[in-house]
C-alpha cells in the first residue's frame, strides 16, 4: 500500500514538473526544440529581449496585473469586511459576487466586447481592467472570507471599547492581524491577472498582453524564445513565492 | 446624595425571534460595584455590549454619566470593557496591549510610559512587560486585560465573566484584587456573573436576570434575606422551597398548611387569600434541630436522610413525612445531632424566617431554578 502511495506521489510530481523542466532544459539549447541537444546557450533569451513584440507585451500584462491587484486587494478586503454583518440578502450578494468563477471565460469576454461596442468604448489594455478585476474578485473575496478570523471581530470590540476609532481598529488591528491573507489575495490576483487570456482577449484591441501575444504568435509558429519566457516567469513566480512566504513567516 | 452613572431605561433586544433582553430598566450609582446576574442565556453579556455601544438595542435608552448614548459611538462612551475570553491583540506585547488606550487617546510618550508602568505594578505583571499573550497562563492574561481597560481610568468599567474561565483558586484570589480595585479608583463597575458567591462578595448593587427580565435588584443581603420569587430563592440554592396552601390568620400570623402540619409566615402588606397555593421559602441555616427546634413557633418532624461534613459546615439533608426535603446547615463546632440516619428528628424556624413568595404561577420554575 505504502509503495502505490510512493508511485503515486513520484508520479504526480512528475506529472506536474515535468513540463516546467522540459521547457526551461530547451530554452538552454542552441538548436531550440529540436532533439537532440546541440549545445548550452542563451540564444532564445537575447532573442526575448530583442524581440520588441513580446516585450512590450510583457510590460503592459505587468501593468495590468498591477493595477488589477491593487483594485481586487481592496475591494475584496472591503467585500469580505461587510459580508461579516448579518443582513438581508448577504448571501446573495456573496453568490453575485462569487458567479464570476463559474461563468466561462470566453462567452463573458465577447459578452463585454459586445457591451463595449454599444457603449462605444474603445478597446485598448485599460478596457480589458474592468474584467480583470471581475475575474480575480471572487478569489480575493473568498481568500478575505477565510482570513478573517472570528476572533478577530473580538479584538475590534476590544480596540473600540478602549477609545479606538475605525481607522485606527484599521491600522492597528485589522491591518496586522491580516497581513498574511492581504498578502495571499493581492499575490493571486496579480497571478490570476497576468496569466488571463479568454477574458482579455477581445477587448485588447492591438494592445496584446502576454498571454495574448503568445497565442498569437504560436498559432503562427512555436519559437524557442517563448520557452525562455516560460522560464523567467517561473523563476520570478517562485521568486516572488518565496519572498511572500518569508514576509508572512516573519511576521507570526 | 449618590449621583446616577448609568441609567438603563425600558432595554429591550431582540435577536430575530429571541428576545435577549425584555424591558429592564435599571440604575447604577456613580462609584458603586453593580453586578449582572444570572443564568447562562439570561441576556446578561447582551445588557453590557449595549452599554458599551458594541450591540444597538431594538428599543430604549442608555444614559452614561448624565448623556443620552444612543447616537454616541463607542469610542466615544468614556467606558471600557474586559471580555470574557480577553481579546488580548495577539500580535502585541503585554506593554502595547496597555498602552493601545493611552495611544488612541493621544496621551504623549513619557506619560504613557508612566501609566503603563504604574498600572502594571497595581496588577503585579511589570516584569512581563514584553511578552506577548500567547506567552501568558489564564490568570497572566487575565491580569493584561484588567490592567488594559483600568489604564485608560474609564468613567465605567464593564467586565464580562472575566473570571470565568479561571480555576476556582485564581477566581478567588481575583476577586479580592479585583474589589480591591474597585474600592481604590472609585470607579464605577459593571460585572456580569452567573456565580451567586462571587456577586455576594463583591456587589454593592445585585441585578438579578432571568430570561431578559429583571427578577430582583437590590443589595446582597436584600437578595438573600428577602428574594422575593421562587426563582431569586431557588437561584440562592441554600434555601427551602416549601410548597404550601393558606389556611388563614390569626393575630400577626398567616396559616399555612404544609401537608404535613401547620406552619406559620409572618402577615404581608398584601396578604394571599385562603386557598391560594403559594410557596415558603426558609433558609437552611435558619432551621433548628432537636431540642432547639421546640421553642420555635414553626415546627415539624423529619427523618434524618444524610449528613455530609464540609469543613466549617455540615449540611443536613431530612425528610418530611410527603417526601419533601429539607436540609439544614450548621456549624460543625456547634455541636453535631446526635441523631442516627434513619431516625426521626423534630425541626423549627422562627415565625420571622419564614419568607413567603406569592408565586402560585411559578410551581414549574421552582424545577429549572434549583
Ligand atoms: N447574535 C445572536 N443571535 C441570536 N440570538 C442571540 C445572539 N446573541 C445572543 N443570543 C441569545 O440571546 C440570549 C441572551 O444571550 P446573552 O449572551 O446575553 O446571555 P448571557 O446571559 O450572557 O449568557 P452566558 O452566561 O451564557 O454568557 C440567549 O438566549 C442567546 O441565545
Ligand atoms: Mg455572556
Amino acid at each position: 500500500m505504502e509503495k502505490l502511495l510512493r508511485i503515486y506521489l513520484t508520479v504526480l510530481i512528475l506529472f506536474i514538473y515535468l513540463p516546467i523542466f522540459s521547457l526551461t532544459v530547451f530554452s538552454f539549447n542552441s538548436g531550440g526544440l529540436t532533439f537532440p541537444f546541440k549545445e548550452l546557450s542563451l540564444e532564445w533569451y537575447v532573442k526575448l529581449l530583442q524581440s520588441p513584440k513580446l516585450m512590450e507585451a510583457v510590460y503592459r500584462s505587468l501593468k495590468l496585473a498591477l493595477v488589477t491587484m491593487i483594485l481586487t486587494t481592496v475591494l475584496s478586503f472591503m467585500t469580505a469586511y461587510a459580508l461579516r454583518e448579518r443582513f438581508r440578502g448577504r448571501l446573495f450578494i456573496f453568490y453575485l459576487f462569487i458567479l464570476g468563477i463559474v461563468i466561462p471565460g470566453i462567452t463573458y469576454g465577447l459578452g463585454t466586447a459586445l457591451f463595449y461596442q454599444t457603449l462605444g468604448i474603445k478597446k485598448s489594455l485599460w478596457a480589458a481592467l474592468p474584467v480583470h478585476v471581475i475575474w480575480t474578485l471572487p478569489f480575493g473575496i473568498l481568500i478575505m472570507l477565510a482570513g478573517f478570523d472570528p476572533k478577530i471581530q473580538t479584538y475590534e470590540a476590544a480596540a473600540k471599547t478602549l477609545g479606538g476609532n475605525n481607522w485606527a481598529i484599521f491600522r492597528e488591528i485589522l491591518l496586522p492581524l491580516l497581513f498574511p491573507t492581504i498578502l495571499g489575495t493581492a499575490l493571486f490576483a496579480f497571478t490570476l491577472s497576468y496569466n488571463e487570456s479568454e477574458r482579455g482577449i477581445f477587448l485588447l484591441g492591438t494592445d496584446n498582453t502576454i498571454p495574448a501575444e503568445i497565442l498569437a504568435q504560436l498559432s503562427a509558429r512555436a519559437t524557442p524564445e517563448l520557452y525562455a519566457l516560460g522560464t523567467l516567469s517561473t523563476v520570478f513566480s517562485i521568486l516572488l513565492l518565496g519572498l511572500t512566504g518569508w514576509l508572512v513567516l516573519r511576521k507570526s | 446624595m449618590a449621583q446616577s452613572e448609568v441609567i438603563v431605561q425600558n432595554l429591550t433586544k431582540k435577536y430575530d425571534s429571541v428576545t435577549a433582553v425584555d424591558n429592564i430598566s435599571f440604575t447604577v450609582e456613580k462609584g458603586s460595584f453593580c453586578v449582572l446576574l444570572g443564568p447562562s442565556g439570561c441576556g446578561k453579556t447582551t445588557v453590557l455590549k449595549i452599554i458599551a455601544g458594541l450591540l444597538e438595542p431594538t428599543e430604549g435608552a442608555i444614559f452614561i454619566h448624565g448623556e443620552d448614548v444612543r447616537e454616541v459611538p463607542t469610542y466615544r462612551r468614556n467606558i471600557s470593557m474586559v471580555f470574557q475570553d480577553f481579546a488580548l491583540f495577539p500580535h502585541k506585547t503585554v506593554e502595547e496591549n496597555v498602552e493601545f488606550g493611552l495611544r488612541m487617546r493621544k496621551m504623549g510618550e513619557a506619560e504613557r510610559k508612566r501609566k503603563v508602568q504604574a498600572i502594571l505594578e497595581v496588577v503585579g505583571i511589570s516584569e512581563l512587560r514584553k511578552r506577548y499573550p500567547a506567552q501568558l497562563s489564564g490568570g497572566q492574561q487575565q491580569r493584561v486585560a484588567l490592567a488594559r481597560s483600568l489604564v485608560v481610568e474609564p468613567a465605567v468599567l464593564l467586565l464580562d465573566e472575566p473570571l470565568g474561565s479561571l480555576d476556582y483558586r485564581l477566581q478567588k484570589q481575583l476577586e479580592v484584587e479585583i474589589k480591591r480595585l474597585h474600592r481604590e479608583l472609585k470607579m464605577t463597575f459593571i460585572y456580569v456573573s452567573h456565580d451567586l458567591s462571587q456577586a455576594f462578595a463583591m456587589a454593592d448593587q445585585i441585578i438579578l436576570m432571568n430570561r431578559g427580565r429583571i427578577e430582583q435588584m437590590g443589595k446582597p443581603e436584600e437578595i438573600y434575606y428577602r428574594p422575593r420569587s421562587v426563582f431569586v430563592a431557588g437561584f440562592l440554592g441554600d434555601v427551602n422551597l416549601i410548597p404550601v396552601q393558606v389556611k388563614g390568620f390569626d393575630r400577626n400570623r398567616i396559616i399555612l398548611d404544609a401537608g404535613v402540619g401547620d406552619v406559620y409566615a409572618p402577615q404581608q402588606e398584601e396578604n394571599p387569600s385562603p386557598g391560594e397555593e403559594v410557596f415558603l421559602a426558609v433558609h437552611a441555616e435558619s432551621i433548628s434541630l432537636e431540642r432547639e427546634a421546640e421553642v420555635c413557633e414553626n415546627r415539624l418532624e423529619g427523618m434524618l436522610l444524610e449528613e455530609i461534613f464540609q469543613g466549617s459546615q455540615i449540611i443536613y439533608t431530612l425528610q418530611l413525612k410527603n417526601k419533601q426535603e429539607i436540609k439544614v446547615l450548621k456549624q460543625s463546632n456547634s455541636g453535631r445531632v446526635p441523631g442516627r440516619i434513619g431516625s426521626p428528628v423534630p425541626i423549627g424556624w422562627k415565625l420571622e424566617d419564614s419568607i413567603l413568595l406569592l408565586a402560585p404561577h411559578s410551581k414549574r420554575r421552582v424545577k429549572d431554578g434549583i
